[in-house]
């Protein structure tokens, strides 16, 4: 076993914790504490695992649920869908097979993962969590070492409840200050990743510290977190403090002695002043402005109130991929993006489709008191049903549909586009989600604005791009 | 168990200029939908190849000169975005079948994707980089040697070479064949039991139930 480093990062211990083997190449086995599966990324692995007659290791420490395939009306259950309702009977039939607990269709348990997980007091801090999908990195809010794998990985997990990993290097990225108005955490990581490069992160865990961080609600770090990987960082985490027990408390189900035993060990956890880095980068909030995205990559981006770069004033390595984006984009060089023309607007995803980010939403409708620009498509997918219920509650539900919203059934939606419902032609999305690849929300042609859910919901009434500060937020 | 030991791949390249390609890209999610894993390998770039064609380019994927190729030449952040390993499956499976990639740089999680394949991802600096992507470019058939067990890269036809790095532990993998690791994994499980025994958290979660209260009704309830 190795032996504990002097200043560990909550990285470090976590990952110590959980180290099975340490191996001569480098590399270590480590054990898998909370192991989420999903529709899209585990029917095979199942297989493979069927096909040589091994069990699931640890049915007691996976939880399955399906979100991507998830309808945007009608049941949730994809019946008009073959090969969704395939992928969704075969891992319901997994589940039972192998009595790993399921988070329902049509239950008040339905979502996203990486939003019903946390939300059900599942994840906690200090775990090793894993996922075949990118944005586990979500969970590393809560003081999780959480990752995304691939199906080989995901059948490894199921099959030991370990796999092999190598170990990254921690660089804290230190957030001051406090957010301007109209500013809130997607700017923040999209600043970030700007700033670093979408592959800035490639080898890194990102410990998010500093005092903005600290004021931030634990939706706001999952924001932060989850967007991580699209920075490179495959894990992304905030220390558990306050903000994290009280998350905690209204959802975890625990005895009183247990509860003090879990707060006190959270506690250990976290990283330590005398914790060594690989790097710090400290960013001022304060001077941050809302970000739209210009091309057909996270990192590709700049405030609203910038123009679009020309692609040769940009560093040499990134000129011609910035001319092909733009071209993708239909964007002009040095044009504003104020006044740029949408035709949907998604609010979803599992970076932003929580009980907060439609709150931000419907503060924008109420304030602006209008309704969604004539010709385009308003989807709003609650990231689950909990979220829903929770909004239908506030009569929020029908403040957004009376505005012309179209509230979803709790999934990812349009982030991926392969519920029935994606873009269509080379229709321009203002998107909360994660990704403005080409072809990302399920047309070839289709095109992505990533930005925040407040700068989203403006966009959607104003039929076109604009600043959130002008007005827009009460 | 071991599987096929992975020391060199020797063939034929690919150029694929354009750094951040991403898995969407690799392979659009639709097809991650719809097509079993093996079946994916006619649909890789699908999108890209596509608009390619309807613009009167030729996709390299397309180009008769790099049919057959085993080896792929990419840039920086290749398989960047989802952790679908599909990507990696639609590769494996377009033509004869991509065996190694040589890069800047890749995404972590493509990365171990392609380990667990049995295919090499080498980063090679940038200088070498233009010099291969160049010289494949520039002659078809030219012959392009991976050797993982040497760690380096070379061209055979004129004897040039250079270095090429892995990530920490895929040489060795791909070397003694343990890149497909789960013999390994289900012979050890007595430590990963050990392991878990000592980890808290399993003491203290429940699962929950009408007769199990959160921490807060608990303390409401007095």
């Amino acid at each position: 076993m190795t032996a504990p480093r002097t200043g560990p990062t909550l990285y470090d211990r976590v990952f110590d914790e959980h180290v099975v083997d340490e191996r001569p190449d480098g590399t270590y086995r480590v054990y898998v504490g909370l192991h989420y599966v999903n529709e899209v990324t585990s029917g095979e692995a199942f297989r493979s695992l069927a096909r040589r007659g091994i069990g699931v290791a640890r049915p007691d420490r996976t939880v399955a649920v399906v979100d991507h395939v998830v309808p945007e009306a009608g049941p949730s259950i994809p019946v008009g869908d073959a090969d969704g309702a395939l992928l969704v009977r075969e891992l319901e039939a997994n589940a039972s097979a192998h009595e790993i607990r399921l988070l329902a269709l049509d239950t008040d348990e339905q979502g996203i993962v990486h939003v019903v997980g946390p939300e059900a007091g599942i994840t906690q801090p200090g775990m090793v969590v894993c996922c075949g999908d990118s944005h586990t990195s979500t969970h590393g809010a809560l003081g999780a070492l959480a990752f995304g794998i691939g199906t080989s990985q995901v059948r490894d997990v199921l099959a030991t409840q370990s796999l092999l990993t190598r170990r990254l290097a921690v660089r804290q990225v230190v957030l001051d200050g406090s957010l301007p108005a109209g500013v809130e955490s997607k700017d923040v990581v999209l600043h970030l990743i700007r700033e670093l490069g979408v592959d800035g992160g490639l080898g890194y865990a990102y410990e998010y510290a500093g005092s903005s961080v600290r004021t931030m609600a634990i939706e706001e770090r999952m924001t932060l977190c989850n967007m991580s990987v699209e920075g490179g960082a495959q894990v992304g985490y905030v220390c558990p403090d306050e903000v994290t027990e009280e998350y905690l408390a209204e959802r975890v189900h625990m005895t009183p002695a247990a509860w003090s035993e879990a707060t006190e060990w959270w506690a250990s956890l976290r990283s330590g002043p005398d914790a060594v880095y690989a790097d710090v980068v400290t960013l001022d909030v304060s001077s941050m402005a809302p970000m739209v995205t210009w091309g057909v990559n996270p990192g590709q981006s700049v405030a609203v109130d910038e123009p679009v770069p020309r692609p040769d004033s940009l560093p040499a390595g990134q000129v011609r991929a910035a001319g092909e984006a733009l071209e993708h984009m239909r964007l002009d060089p040095g044009a504003p993006l104020i006044g740029v023309p949408i035709d949907v607007a998604f609010i979803g995803s599992c970076a932003n489709s929580r009980i907060g980010d439609i709150a931000r939403v419907v503060d924008v409708v109420s304030n602006h008191g209008g309704r969604v620009a004539p010709g385009v498509r308003a989807v709003l997918a609650p990231g689950s049903t909990r979220v829903l219920e929770h909004a239908r509650r506030r009569g929020w539900v029908e403040v957004l549909e009376s505005a012309g919203f179209t509230v979803a059934n709790p999934g990812c939606s349009l982030c991926v586009g392969i519920n029935g419902a994606p873009l269509e032609g080379s229709q321009l999305c203002a998107s909360t989600s994660t990704r403005n690849f080409k072809g990302r929300q399920g047309a070839p042609g289709g095109r992505t604005i990533l930005m925040s859910p407040a700068m989203v919901a403006a966009a959607a009434l104003a039929g076109k791009v604009v600043d959130v500060r002008d007005g827009w937020v009460p | 168990m071991t599987g096929r030991r992975v020391t060199r791949v020797s063939g034929t390249a690919v150029p694929l200029p354009g750094r951040d390609l991403d898995t969407d890209r690799i392979i659009p999610a639709r097809y991650v939908k719809s097509v079993p894993f093996e079946r994916l390998g006619r649909h890789v770039f699908a999108e890209d190849r596509a608009r390619a064609a309807a613009e009167g380019r030729l996709h390299p994927f397309d180009d008769p000169r790099y049919a057959g190729a085993s080896l792929l030449l990419v840039e920086q952040n290749f398989g960047c975005g989802s952790s679908r390993e599909h990507a990696v499956a639609a590769l494996a499976g377009w033509g004869a079948g991509i065996e190694a990639v040589i890069g800047n740089s890749f995404s972590n999680i493509f990365d171990a994707n392609a380990l667990a394949n049995g295919i090499a991802c080498a980063t090679l600096d940038e200088p070498a980089l233009r010099h291969l992507f160049h010289e494949v470019g520039k002659t078809a058939g030219t012959r392009v040697v991976l050797d993982v067990e040497k760690g380096v890269v070379v061209i055979p036809g004129d004897g040039w070479s250079a270095p090429v790095r892995f990530t920490p532990g895929s040489r060795d993998r791909l070397v003694d064949g343990t890149w497909d690791p789960l013999d390994q994994l289900l012979a050890g499980s007595g430590r990963v039991t050990e392991v878990a025994s000592r980890l808290p958290y399993h003491r203290w979660s429940l699962p929950p139930g009408p007769e199990r209260p959160t921490r807060q009704e608990e303390e409401k309830n007095g």
